[in-house]
């Protein structure tokens, strides 16, 4: 009597025929069933993790500090060896490079051609201070525009080499002496270290947490300013609808990031760097597209029967808007909410990237990829580590939208 | 169809107005002046200097004095470079940014759209997961970043091409990098636009006829699928070329390109008014002009839109 | 007898494979049908009727949709082993279809002469001037006023009752053997669909056009049918002339289906019948009656085992343990 129990299934499966499950919980259901949506959110949630505990992973040691800057460790590449080693080794590589440089001039008289080889590679011996602090802005550009001629460094003169060769050799032998007894010298860079000697994977971080503090504190504005204008527009409508939508209109027609950059030159050089301002002004012009679906699905609800039951039931304006209204654009206002924070993050690293943005010594994802793009050719890895980590985190926070999308609504478009 | 495109060219003309209104007060009222920077300048020499800028005359009248000014296409000495004037400096930039503007976007468009209909074509299949994965590493990864790095491959390891500069010293090659760039996103996003909406179009009821009918696949594609396809195509135009505008300031800046974007950005920073106005001006005339020309060509290619 | 048969559809499965699981829309159709002949299927939205029609002639969305088995017998070929050339010759042409909603089966980009032309021109291997000549004419046949102005329409300038005349002109175009019509009123407002029909039933009757008409209103296949088919989960439970299944349902579910058409013959007080529960979710579904959760006279072995279809008289079948004899 197998069949008994195919049948008892069958019996279950027909008495639950309106099986009640809330709008979340199927898409929840949906959601997890998208697997690059549950590593996108496992991956966000790691990245928001991370930001959250930065200063306790600092005060714990773990973490060293992103502002600390340790002028013998400029520069160094990523490794899991101590900086003193590392400090050690580079320093006899441009030893050994200028001894030959030396040796081979006193054969050749000719020394331009030496004088190129010797010094193209010699990472740890260029100190090159930026005037980072002083003004970001400018710098940026500027280094930026100089890229092409920029592989000159060092001595001019000959005698130069000499005194820098004497100068390495006394460095090596301080740091023999100290690699044991400082502890500085035993710090491990594990994502390497910058021009000012501070700790990759500490600014990588730090810049995170503003990045990413940026996009959600934008988005939140956003999204306020957005369902406000939105649902008053929509629900409203007549001459006030019309006037916000021509507003909006106007806005849309304007270059979006030049009105932000009109604004924070307006601010001038005070205000200019501070995070507040910054995202007020990112804020207060990316509210239109939230304003519009806001709106739309207002208007479209505005007529339905349920809204016409409440207000027959005696419900107020603004009971309607945040009582019946507003929780059934919420699919929506999620969705879009998800999409809008890395084109924040985007936004706020464009103006950094720019010297608009955040200035030192805080730094966001933006600020560090372009101090990177400056010494990529030698230094790669000053581009790359803060540029991964912030591709990698919009990369997921994309396919989060996309994943809460086709959850929220299995009819959408971009269902394939 | 001409009196609708009469009357949406004489709107344009408010939208102008308040554009320039808007911004010229904005930037006045700031406080700070772009002068501030000079401080030890002797006061005498500083009402020299806004005189000659008509600075010092009250608000009101410097605006009516800009506003026609701007009419007669004029936009003044910069603040700045006291030896140049703005419609100088706009014309050496503009047709350098048009350049490279109009070729990430053509690339965009072209590109996008038939790896889109691929995709659309072979869902689920190879092609398409490949499409799609470059599609999301497209927008996903912000142009200042994309920008360094094909620079770094293609120009500095592989050598294929300029790491920067312009026409001038490279080329048409000078072009390639900057232009894949900058298209990169919008590509990204269009591939994505029209693979959505050929697949939406392709599930719709007159496909369903079209087919029943005994039409060929090919045939179904090019005549019935495409038309409806590529409407969203069209619609999307408007802000791709917003996006395009702002995105290039930052690929100017990455490949060294001499356009409209450096001296805005420097112009901000230094509160050169003049410039940053003009700046402001030439670019939303021109976002609002493409607007319109998206809107004429929606209305040509879909029947329902009727123009009254 | 079988001579005229056009149309035989063999024991048909139509299987869908989804997230929830495998959805037998289509579960072991067969049917025949004969030259001029009207057969209507009925049954509840979801049941598979629209599916059997579509995999008739191939348009079923593959993947996720798949043909599992069953032979499709056109004037002795079997249109599923047919390569997609070959049946491209028979779509449109000697099988033709029009579909429930007019208002999106017309390409809305394409003028009405532009979609009617390239169908003529690509199976009667006509001109354009003719195939716009004979398009014009047909609109005529189908009741469009002033056809020659209309026919340079868009499909949006047109009324759904005139679209749907404009899909039916088309249908007919090439003179088919077959119209599959699915559902041709559902979406038309109910003065217009009285027209449509007589307009189907009409113009076919003229050609010679065997029909499938397929729907949920038992009125609609009422006064147009020759014989009928009732479709319950993807499978047919009974089929018999018009005459047989209005006067002697037998089935339990096309009983309940009958009782449940208002009537304003019979002046009762008493409350409109309706058959209780919902149309079964065929998902996964267990080899059992899938009706007897809503069924009255349910028997322990309708839980266990779908019935063998029974043969009551020649072309009356029903497909229920009540008349089986296992029973």
């Amino acid at each position: 009597m197998a069949n008994i129990d195919t049948t008892q299934d069958a019996v279950n499966e027909f008495n639950q025929y309106v099986k009640p499950v809330s709008l979340w919980a199927d898409a929840w259901k949906r959601l997890r069933r998208n697997k690059m949506a549950v590593l996108a959110l496992w991956v966000v949630g790691f990245y928001f993790l991370l930001a959250l505990s930065a200063p306790l992973l600092q005060s714990a040691g773990i973490l060293h500090s992103y502002t600390e800057q340790i002028i013998s460790h400029q520069n160094l590449r990523p490794s899991f060896r101590p900086a003193g080693e590392l400090v050690i080794e580079s320093l006899e590589l441009r030893i050994a490079q200028l001894e030959e440089n030396l040796a081979s001039r006193e054969e050749d008289s000719n020394s331009t051609y030496n004088m190129a080889t010797g010094f193209d590679f010699a990472p740890a011996a260029e100190i090159e201070f930026d005037d980072g602090e002083v003004d970001e802005g400018e710098a940026a550009l500027e280094e930026v525009t100089e890229e092409a001629d920029d592989t000159y460094y060092g001595p001019t003169y000959s005698d130069s080499v000499v005194d820098e060769l004497e100068r390495s050799k006394a460095e090596v032998e301080a740091l023999r002496g100290s690699i044991h007894t400082d502890p500085q010298h035993s710090k491990v860079y594990i994502l390497g270290t910058d021009d000012l000697g501070r700790d990759m994977l500490a600014r990588t971080i730090y810049g995170g947490r503003i990045s990413i503090m940026i996009g959600i504190v934008g988005t939140l504005t956003a999204v306020l300013i957005g369902i406000l204008i939105g649902s008053i527009s929509g629900y409203v409508g007549g001459a006030i609808d019309n006037f916000l939508m021509r507003f909006v209109d106007i806005m849309y027609s304007l270059p979006y990031m030049l009105v932000v950059i009109i604004i924070m030159s307006m601010v001038g050089d005070k205000g200019r760097g501070s995070i507040v301002i910054l995202f007020v002004a990112i804020a207060l012009i990316s509210w239109l597209t939230i304003s519009r679906v806001v709106r739309g699905q207002i208007i479209s609800l505005k007529n339905s029967e349920f809204v016409e039951a409440a207000r027959s039931m005696g419900a107020g304006t603004p009971r309607i808007i945040f009582r019946h209204l507003l929780p059934n654009t919420l699919g929506v206002i999620i969705v879009f909410s998800t999409l809008l924070m890395p084109s924040f993050i985007m936004q706020e690293s464009f103006l950094s990237f720019l010297g608009l943005g955040v200035s030192a010594p805080q730094a966001s994802w933006g600020t560090l990829v372009s101090e990177g793009v400056r010494g990529m050719e030698l230094r790669a890895w000053q581009l790359f580590v803060p540029a991964i980590s912030m591709t990698v985190f919009l990369f997921c926070m994309n396919f989060l939208g996309d994943g809460l999308r086709d959850a929220l609504d299995p009819q959408s478009k971009n269902r394939g | 169809m001409a009196r609708f495109f009469i009357r949406r060219l004489l709107s344009l003309v408010p939208t102008m107005f308040i554009i320039v209104t808007l911004s010229f007060f904005l930037i006045r009222l700031a406080p700070g002046g772009p002068f501030a920077r000079e401080r030890d300048l002797p006061e005498a020499i500083l009402q020299n200097i806004l005189k000659r800028y008509h600075m010092d005359e009250p608000l009101p009248k410097q605006y009516l004095r800009y506003l026609g000014d701007v009419i007669r296409w004029d936009f003044g000495p910069s603040l700045r470079y006291r030896d140049r004037s703005v419609n100088e400096m706009i014309d050496t930039t503009l047709p350098v940014s048009t350049a490279l503007g109009l070729t990430a976007l053509s690339l965009a468009v072209i590109l996008g759209v038939n790896v889109g209909i691929v995709s659309a074509l072979k869902q689920n299949k190879w092609p398409d997961y490949t499409a799609m994965s470059v599609a999301v590493v497209g927008i996903s990864v912000p142009l200042f970043v994309m920008g360094p790095i094909l620079q770094m491959v293609f120009a500095i390891w592989l050598k294929w091409l300029p790491p920067g500069q312009w026409l001038s010293d490279h080329g048409l090659k000078a072009i390639i990098l900057p232009a894949v760039t900058l298209s990169f996103p919008y590509f990204a996003y269009i591939a994505r636009l029209s693979r959505a909406s050929v697949l939406e179009v392709l599930r719709s009821d007159y496909i369903r006829t079209a087919r029943a009918k005994g039409l060929k696949e090919s045939v179904v594609i090019v005549k019935h699928v495409l038309k409806g396809a590529l409407l969203p195509v069209v619609t999307y135009l408007g802000p791709a070329l917003s996006g395009i505008v702002t995105g290039s300031v930052v690929v100017e800046a990455v490949f060294v390109v001499p356009g409209l974007g450096r001296p805005f950005v420097q112009a901000a920073i230094n509160r050169d008014y003049t410039m940053i106005m003009a700046d402001v001006i030439v670019y939303s005339l021109l976002l609002i002009t493409a607007n319109l020309v998206v809107d004429l060509v929606y209305g040509l290619l879909d029947p329902r839109i009727s123009y009254k | 007898m079988t001579d005229d048969v056009i149309l035989q559809v063999k024991d048909l499965k139509t299987y869908f494979k989804l997230d929830e699981g495998l959805l037998k829309a289509v579960d072991g159709v067969s049917f025949d049908l004969r030259k001029g002949e009207t057969l209507g299927i009925v049954g509840e939205s979801g049941s598979g009727k629209s599916v059997t029609n579509l995999a008739v002639m191939k348009l079923i969305p593959v993947p996720p949709g798949r043909i599992a088995g069953g032979e499709v017998l056109f004037q002795g070929k079997d249109l599923l082993k047919m390569p997609d050339d070959e049946i491209r010759t028979i779509r449109g042409n000697k099988i033709s279809m029009i579909f429930q909603d007019p208002m999106t089966s017309l390409n809305p980009f394409l003028r009405i002469s532009t979609q009617m032309i390239e169908t003529i021109v690509l199976h009667q291997g006509m001109n354009k001037k003719d195939a716009k000549d004979k398009s014009i004419e047909m609109l005529k046949l189908a009741g469009i006023p002033s056809p020659e102005k209309r026919i340079d329409s868009y499909p949006h300038q047109f009324s759904g009752g005139m679209r749907q005349r404009v899909m039916i002109a088309m249908a007919l175009s090439c003179n088919p053997e077959v119209l599959i019509a699915d559902e041709p009123t559902t979406a038309l407002d109910v003065t217009i669909q009285a027209q449509i029909l007589e307009l189907i039933k009409d113009l076919t009757a003229r050609l010679g056009t065997a029909v499938i008409l397929i729907t949920h209103s038992l009125g609609v296949v009422a006064g147009m049918c020759d014989n009928i088919n009732v479709m319950y989960a993807g499978r047919i439970v009974e089929r018999g002339t018009a005459d047989e299944i209005f006067g002697d349902p037998k089935h339990p579910y096309t009983q309940g289906l009958i009782k449940s058409v208002p009537r304003l013959d019979k002046a009762t007080q008493q409350r409109l019948f309706s058959i209780k529960g919902q149309p079964p979710n065929v998902i996964n579904l267990p080899d059992c009656c899938p009706f007897y959760p809503r069924c009255d006279r349910a028997l322990d072995i309708c839980k266990i085992k779908y019935p063998a279809t029974a043969e009551l008289s020649k072309g009356r079948n029903v497909a229920c343990w009540l008349y089986s004899e296992g029973k």
